[in-house]
């Protein structure tokens, strides 16, 4: 196992379309920080204090969101057209342009165990994407290792930066003096960024991982294939089924050690079909910018499984 | 003099057919208007039933003639539909307080509620175009009744 560390050359801006949808006294406070890092969150409560979530840590502000101005916010957010986005915020979330998505959080009305939809917004949740250009070349490394032969699975608790570090790797590899055609599946429409355009990138929108992989393998002659958070048993079954194309995946899912990770019967089942060659498990450190990471092969990941009694292995 | 008499009366009389048929026309158009209201608003549920597109989408996907039908004039076109109906000067005051509403409340449903809150909008605005509709002819009599009748007044009281 290996362990490597980026460090960050550069900070991204605040993005200015939020300002569209944001009361104009929000906009002000965030504009009036100075020192914070680079914004990675925005989250707005109902009656609440505003905060943000940066590369070094959360920060509260003076800020206090209405209920009404939430509702009037996803109002907009959805262009006026809540029904145009019915699924995706029955799904708990909303995208919009850039690549932007913001989890929503409030009064669900059901019916049959179905979720018709969210009424009375208790949170948003506007996360911010980045195209990193300093992240990511330990695992494009591994990817060329590999040559082609298996993919790359990234791992970590939730909210490290596996989307992050996802897109910036994409970049990396469509880009340069041999860039790859690399085909983006960009199930929830948050791996995509407006910084991803110049470089050699299809993205499939809306897809379902296992769709948008055969796709992107079969029709769009794709040499590398991206896609975040692996699912279900179904969808891992579709990914394999893909895979025979022989393209290699670069995927990302939750867990906190390898013996973890493989006791979710879909990773089990990718690893069994040597679909990664390598498990890769990130970390921030201290400053927030810099990554750690942890690489795993599968052929240490068999010895893990073999030697593992139920409890948890760290890296 | 005598001519002067006979030209004077023909303007009268041809000013107040004139006036008749303005006032007609005018009438009319607030019937073809209403009329492209309600053929606008059923375009805009079918796309909203079949595609779930976005108002600013939808705005855009109007065929043109039928906004000019509804009174639009040309221009950028806006992005919601309240801007959308305000440049149409709806004539009638019934349609335009339903196509006001309509606007002011559109897009805050999800998908089955705006279905039903499109279905309530056309039947009110079918009400009115019925309305309107069973008034014409009444008001196209007093038109003319009133136009023809105070040119041949002038006419008398001049000549």
């Amino acid at each position: 196992m290996g362990i490597r560390i980026d460090m960050p050359l550069k900070r991204e801006p605040y993005p200015e379309i939020l300002n569209r949808f944001f009361p104009l006294r929000l906009c002000e406070e965030i504009r009036s920080l100075s020192g914070i890092g680079r914004i990675e969150e925005i989250r707005l409560r109902a009656g609440g204090k505003a905060s943000l979530t940066t590369d070094r840590g959360s920060v509260f502000l003076k800020t206090v969101i209405m209920p009404s101005e939430l509702n009037e916010m996803l109002s907009r957010l959805c262009g006026n057209s809540l029904y145009a986005h019915s699924d995706t915020i029955n799904s708990g979330y909303v995208t919009i342009s850039g690549g932007i998505r913001v989890g929503i959080c409030g009064r669900a009305a059901l019916d049959g165990g179905k979720v018709l939809g969210i009424y009375d917004v208790s949170a948003l949740n506007i996360r911010i994407p980045s195209v990193l250009r300093y992240l990511g070349e330990p695992v494009c490394e591994l990817l060329r290792s590999t040559r082609g032969s298996r993919g790359v699975l990234i791992y970590s608790p939730p909210g490290v930066g596996k989307t992050t570090l996802l897109r910036s790797v994409a970049y990396k590899m469509a880009s340069g003096e041999r860039p790859l055609r690399v085909a983006l599946i960009d199930t929830r429409g948050e791996l995509y960024s407006e910084e991803l355009k110049n470089a050699t990138i299809d993205v499939l929108s809306g897809y379902p991982n296992g769709i948008g992989i055969e796709i992107a393998a079969r029709t769009m002659n794709a040499q590398l294939m991206v896609c975040d958070e692996i699912g279900d048993r179904e969808e891992a079954q579709a990914i394999i089924s893909a895979q025979n194309c022989g393209v290699p995946l670069l995927a990302s899912a939750h867990g906190d050690c390898v013996s973890g990770l493989l006791r979710r019967s879909a990773v089990m089942k990718l690893h069994n079909a040597r679909v990664f060659g390598y498990y890769v498990r990130i970390e921030r450190g201290s400053s927030g910018g810099e990554y750690k990471y942890a690489v795993t092969t599968a052929e240490e990941a068999d010895v893990l499984l073999q030697n593992s009694r139920g409890g948890d292995i760290g890296v | 003099m005598y001519f002067y008499r006979i030209a004077g009366a023909a303007i009268l009389a041809f000013s107040g057919f004139a006036g008749a048929w303005i006032m007609n026309s005018s009438v009319s158009r607030t019937l073809t208007q209403t009329e492209a209201l309600i053929a606008l608003m059923r375009f805009i549920r079918i796309q909203i039933e079949c595609f779930a597109l976005p108002a600013s989408e939808i705005i855009r996907r109007a065929d043109g003639e039928l906004l000019s039908r509804c009174g639009y004039c040309g221009g950028e076109l806006p992005e919601s539909f309240e801007e959308l109906f305000e440049k149409f000067s709806v004539r009638d005051g019934e349609a335009a307080a339903i196509t006001q509403n309509f606007a002011r409340n559109f897009g805050k449903s999800y998908r089955s509620e705006q279905l039903r809150e499109c279905d309530y909008y056309i039947a009110q605005l079918c009400d009115a175009k019925q309305r309107i509709s069973d008034e014409l002819p009444k008001r196209k009599k007093v038109n003319s009744t009133l136009c023809v009748s105070s040119a041949l007044a002038l006419i008398i009281l001049l000549i």
